[in-house]
């Protein structure tokens, strides 16, 4: 369960920010934050990540609460499955690789041989992607797919998508959110940002706009 | 953390050079401080062999009797400075001073009769050979009638007891002072290679790695790394000083090689060195 508890966050040296947030999410549930660029959706989801701590106001992520748990952050991350926007990966290192570290950080699974038969069933089951490719030489929709399936892998408990269909095409789009609409059933909490409203419209998933760092609901835009 | 090692070996294999170039410098630094420690125990040692020697030479009047000498060296032993007393008969005295002189001795075969007089000569402890005890024992020695005069070797040797006084504190300061260039050298060098890992870093971070995770690594290899450096300058150093050895003894002198307590210590310090100085900046962390 995630709650946002009259959550403000302000960055340091520049104006806006998030105002008054409040929200809960259940486990299980799936929730879409949509808004033009430069409104602060990253920045929730960091929020719920423990990247950045909330201003005033609580945030409590399944058993941690913030800011007063930031000791505990590393504990949480391990918890959460997060595509990143922008990207950030090891671009000197493999796809495979990419996702063993992943792994290695977040499981105390031990055993290598483990861990990598995880990472090639998932490459193989979920993508076409070629695991013995450097990530740097992999084009935008590749990253964004590797970017995807390095935050499923590993069973979270919580998932964090930012603007995951950014560089897909249709046929992939639907894929993934088939995928997620699944993991949300399973008990998996799934958060995602976009920038295109008809997706949740689409795919029927509760959505919210977000609008000079305030949350609204559908109704409310 | 097993898992960490795992980690560390797939993000950071490209190390080779770099650790390399630090383990030189290691070993060159090391190897020079081993060498400082050599010279400077081999001078000190000489200085206490020297200082710890101070010696009375209390000389007889004429025609005193035989016993009141020996009643007076019974008294002298009893002394709590005193380590040793031995009766220097003139016949003695003058084989000594002929020993002394050498191939000079023959100008004593000029002399009619042996003008040296009975002499005690009285042999001071190693820890009673600073000033104050030996004013204290020549105050006692003036207090003798039938002792016409008396000299001591700490007049002579007085400079190198408080010379060696002040190099065990010069000595104690250089060894701080080196270790913590060392430190601070390592630490500069080691920060510099890591930096070039902070987006590495800061990545691992965000994937949810904890700061001993990422730390633990570090901190071992730089252990590792310390310890077989510290083990190759220690290998130098004895080579060294056997070399030495083996080559001024044919001139005469003598070098000491260090005790082995030592060098064990001196490993585990900059191993443990070589660990702390090689943990990421706070800013990486």
């Amino acid at each position: 369960m995630i709650r946002f508890e009259n959550l403000s966050y302000s960055y340091p040296n520049k104006t806006g920010g998030l105002r008054d947030i409040n929200l809960t999410i259940e486990k299980g549930s799936f929730v879409c934050i949509y808004a033009p660029s430069a409104e602060f959706k990253t920045t929730l989801l960091n929020l719920i990540y423990g990247e950045v701590l909330p201003s005033s106001g609580k945030l409590y992520v399944l058993d941690y609460t913030f800011p007063e748990d930031r000791k505990k952050i590393s504990r949480l991350r391990k918890k959460i499955g997060y595509a990143f926007h922008p990207f950030c990966f090891f671009d000197d290192l493999t796809v495979r690789k990419n996702l063993i570290v992943n792994l290695l950080i977040k499981q105390t699974e031990r055993h290598l041989k483990h861990i990598e038969s995880i990472v090639d069933e998932t490459i193989q089951s979920l993508t076409k992607l070629n695991p013995l490719e450097l990530v740097k030489n992999l084009s935008y929709s590749e990253k964004q797919i590797l970017n995807i399936v390095r935050a499923l892998i590993g069973d979270p408990l919580v998932l964090l998508l930012d603007d995951p269909f950014k560089h897909l095409d249709k046929e992939e789009i639907e894929k993934w959110m088939k995928l997620f609409v699944e993991k949300s059933r399973s008990g998996i909490t799934v958060v995602a940002t976009v920038s295109n409203p008809a997706i949740p419209q689409l795919y029927g998933i509760k959505a919210f706009f977000m609008k000079k760092g305030r949350l609204l609901e559908e109704d409310e835009k | 953390m097993k898992n960490s090692f795992k980690v560390f070996n797939i993000i950071f294999k490209d190390r080779f050079y770099t650790v390399a170039l630090n383990a030189l410098f290691q070993y060159v630094l090391y190897t020079l401080f081993l060498l400082f420690l050599v010279f400077f125990y081999n001078v000190n040692d000489y200085l206490v062999k020297v200082g710890s020697k101070v010696t009375f030479y209390a000389f007889f009047k004429k025609d005193i009797a035989n016993e009141n000498i020996v009643k007076l060296k019974k008294i002298i032993e009893n002394w709590p400075e005193v380590k040793s007393v031995k009766i220097i008969k003139p016949e003695e005295g003058i084989a000594i001073l002929k020993r002394s002189l050498g191939k000079e001795s023959g100008i004593l075969n000029t002399l009619d009769t042996n003008p040296l007089p009975v002499t005690l000569q009285i042999n001071i402890k190693p820890a009673f050979t600073e000033k104050f005890y030996i004013n204290q024992i020549s105050d006692r020695l003036k207090k003798f009638e039938m002792i016409e005069w008396y000299d001591t070797t700490e007049k002579y040797i007085g400079n190198i007891i408080s010379v060696r006084k002040n190099m065990t504190n010069i000595f104690i300061g250089g060894i701080a002072l080196f270790l913590f260039i060392i430190f601070l050298a390592l630490r500069i060098m080691s920060r510099g290679f890591i930096n070039k890992y902070a987006q590495s870093i800061q990545l691992l971070k965000m994937l949810g790695a904890s700061r001993a995770f990422i730390v633990i690594p570090f901190i071992v290899e730089g252990f590792i790394e310390s310890f077989i450096t510290s083990l190759l300058s220690t290998a130098t150093s004895v080579y060294v000083v056997s070399y030495l050895q083996s080559e001024l003894t044919e001139l005469g002198f003598t070098i000491l090689s260090l005790p082995l307590e030592v060098y064990l210590l001196f490993m585990l310090l900059v191993s443990a060195i070589g660990g702390i100085s090689n943990i990421p900046g706070k800013k990486l962390l």
